[in-house]
């Protein structure tokens, strides 16, 4: 841990995928902030370099330091030069307008930034200073990624960690180019969490500064997601949920965005984002049509605009089509895509099991009430955001919060079917089954409805001062 | 009317101060736990590799005793047949957390009968308590005691052997 070259080292890896990232959002939104560049082009970059190396050994290429190398170089030159061109096509003015929107003056906002700073960089020392632990982590995810690097090959994964081939490959991949660079002697693989986390968190800081909610307020917001206890625990660990959460949830945002602003190049980003959740993990399958569906009850014909709906289609056919029909060709299944099959053939036979529905439901009212779960803001905030949807009918017109609550509702509800389907598992009861991830597959939903309700409650709030203030009120 | 409006202003302000209390308390919380991290694992392991502080964040100080006895004794292109992957208590008979563990040593178990593996002369062998019996493997491995209850079977012509 006190070897200076492998610090170097990673968090060069770290940088160099954050820089191919940036690239590749600025090609796609030349006009976008920094920090939206930085939000989605991480994830981007991350998601995209090792998608690109699956389908490089797939083909049958090892997957040794030159072979990296060059597919990184690859794409970097190409996303410069797409990028270059890209902005060369947005006028200069438009582009520093629309760059520069926040004035540097502006001190809760600069004061935000830095407490961030220093909260990254102890997310990073940490996590790197417990290195991987739980059984997750060092079972699965960073074995196989360590597999993938010996055997420079990504069918290495299936005799390297639990699950074989069946979980996605996004984040074993990342860890084996930190194996492939040093070992991942430090770990270095283990910045890649925190740093989706903080990723995530950026976006939303992003997000609000769209939504012109004042920066004190914003960032308030921002340490109340980042501090809650479960996700803040799972930045650290090491497992797939935080990448995940962070793909689907800035997936569904931007798309969001992109549908309000009538933007189909926003949509484009966060149609690519919510692909790369699928590449992420196993249920990704599953919350991609729940994500379109939500997004179709509340943006409707908007979403089936020709032009928007191919650039929604098109990176999660490619994205997820590929992996699917890798997972089809190398008959890759894990014992949960067995009960789930066996759950629904039994389900279509007629049999039902409303017991279990109770007992997730109860499950579910434990996890929103512990203290150290998901915090008491994030229950308390959604909770005041549905009691204002339910009275209040102008809140209930909001389109683009209205649609990161539903998101967020239904994909809550998802995975509550998910585990109701594991009630039909005989081997092993529901309680130890909701017992064993279900908090960590709710943070998705979390994060979204966490951000759904506050931007109903500062849009309220507004309403109402406006309503008081102006001299045509009712008093 | 007004008397409503300043009574709205009122729960307004009472929830913003509810709000504001709970998100100290949280982020109070937040600080704290990374704080209690860092001082009680990070600091102290600074000085162990990556493994080590795997096996001690997860089981323990003397759990990491054990892989660095076995990392230490088992040359790195070893097979190490390791007691069985059904006992998901104990950290020692999960193959996957010690391919972890002991990465790249390649680890098998034993399906069902284990005599053809105990008696491969290439393999190293975990012996936990009664696994494997004395009079099946020690004609051809040095056995290397850790413990009571643990040791090490090493092939008698193994390189590099502590």
């Amino acid at each position: 841990m006190s070897n200076p070259l492998l610090w170097l080292t990673d968090f060069a890896i770290l940088a160099g995928l954050l820089a191919l990232g940036i690239l590749i959002v600025r090609m796609i939104l030349p006009g976008s902030t920094i920090s939206e560049q930085i939000a989605l082009g991480f994830g981007l970059g991350v998601g995209l370099v090792t998608w690109v190396l699956f389908l490089i050994s797939w083909g049958g290429i090892p997957l040794n330091g030159t072979t990296i190398g060059l597919t990184y170089s690859v794409l970097l030159v190409l996303s410069f030069l797409g990028s270059s061109r890209a902005v060369r096509k947005v006028s200069a003015d438009k582009v520093s307008r629309i760059t520069n929107p926040r004035k540097l003056h502006d001190l809760p906002d600069l004061l935000g930034w830095i407490l961030f700073g220093i909260f990254g960089f102890l997310l990073f020392v940490i996590s790197i200073g417990l290195s991987y632990y739980n059984w997750d982590a060092m079972a699965i995810w960073s074995v196989k990624g360590y597999g993938i690097g010996l055997e420079q090959s990504i069918f290495g994964g299936e005799q390297w960690g639990a699950k074989g081939l069946a979980y996605p490959l996004n984040i074993p991949l990342a860890i084996s180019i930190f194996f492939t660079a040093n070992q991942d002697a430090l770990p270095g693989s283990k910045l890649l969490v925190p740093g989706l986390y903080l990723a995530t968190l950026i976006g939303l800081r992003v997000l609000f500064q769209k939504q012109h909610i004042p920066a004190w307020l914003a960032w308030c917001a921002v340490f109340a997601i980042g501090t809650v206890p479960l996700l803040l625990q799972y930045s650290l660990i090491g497992y797939a949920n935080i990448p995940y959460a962070y793909y689907y949830v800035s997936g569904v945002i931007w798309i969001s965005l992109g549908l309000d602003a009538k933007d189909s190049q926003r949509i484009l980003v966060g149609a690519i984002l919510l692909a790369l959740s699928i590449w992420t993990r196993l249920e990704g399958l599953e919350f991609w049509p729940i994500a379109i569906l939500c997004l179709a009850l509340i943006w409707r014909s908007r979403l089936f605009a020709k032009t928007f709906l191919w650039r929604i289609t098109i990176p999660a056919l490619l994205i997820g089509g590929s992996w699917l029909l890798f997972t089809r060709i190398y008959n890759a299944s894990t014992g949960e895509t067995i009960i789930l099959s066996e759950a629904i053939s039994r389900i279509l036979h007629g049999e039902f099991h409303p017991a279990a529905i109770y007992q997730i439901l109860r499950f579910t009212g434990y996890l929103a009430l512990k203290t150290w779960g998901y915090g008491i803001l994030v229950p308390l905030v959604t909770g005041l955001a549905f009691l204002i949807i339910i009275i209040d009918s102008k809140a209930r017109k909001e389109l683009f919060p209205m649609s990161l609550l539903m998101s967020g509702s239904l994909t809550g509800v998802g995975v509550m079917l998910m585990y109701y389907l594991t009630s039909y598992d005989g081997s092993s009861d529901l309680l130890s089954w909701l017992g064993t991830g279900y908090d960590r597959m709710l943070f998705p939903a979390v994060i979204l409805l966490a951000t759904g309700s506050l931007i109903i409650l500062w849009r309220t709030w507004q309403r109402n001062i406006h309503r008081e203030s102006s001299p045509l009120s009712s008093d | 009317m007004k008397k409503k409006m300043s009574f709205q202003k009122l729960v307004s302000r009472l929830i913003g101060m509810l709000l504001l209390g709970f998100w100290v308390y949280q982020v109070a919380g937040g600080v704290h736990y990374l704080g209690e991290r860092l001082k009680n694992k990070v600091v102290p392991n600074r000085e162990l590799d990556a493994v080590e502080r795997s096996a001690d964040v997860s089981y323990g100080s003397e759990f990491t005793n054990i892989i660095t006895f076995l990392r230490n004794s088992i040359p790195s292109q070893a097979t190490v047949l390791i007691l069985s992957t059904q006992d998901s208590a104990n950290p020692m008979n999960d193959t996957y957390l010690m391919q972890y563990l002991l990465f790249p040593r390649n680890i098998v178990f034993c399906p069902s009968d284990c005599t053809a593996l105990i008696n491969d002369p290439v393999l190293f062998i975990i012996a936990q308590n009664e696994f494997p019996s004395m009079e099946t493997s020690s004609t051809r491995k040095q056995f290397v005691r850790y413990d009571d209850t643990l040791g090490l079977f090493i092939p008698v012509n193994a390189e590099n052997v502590p």
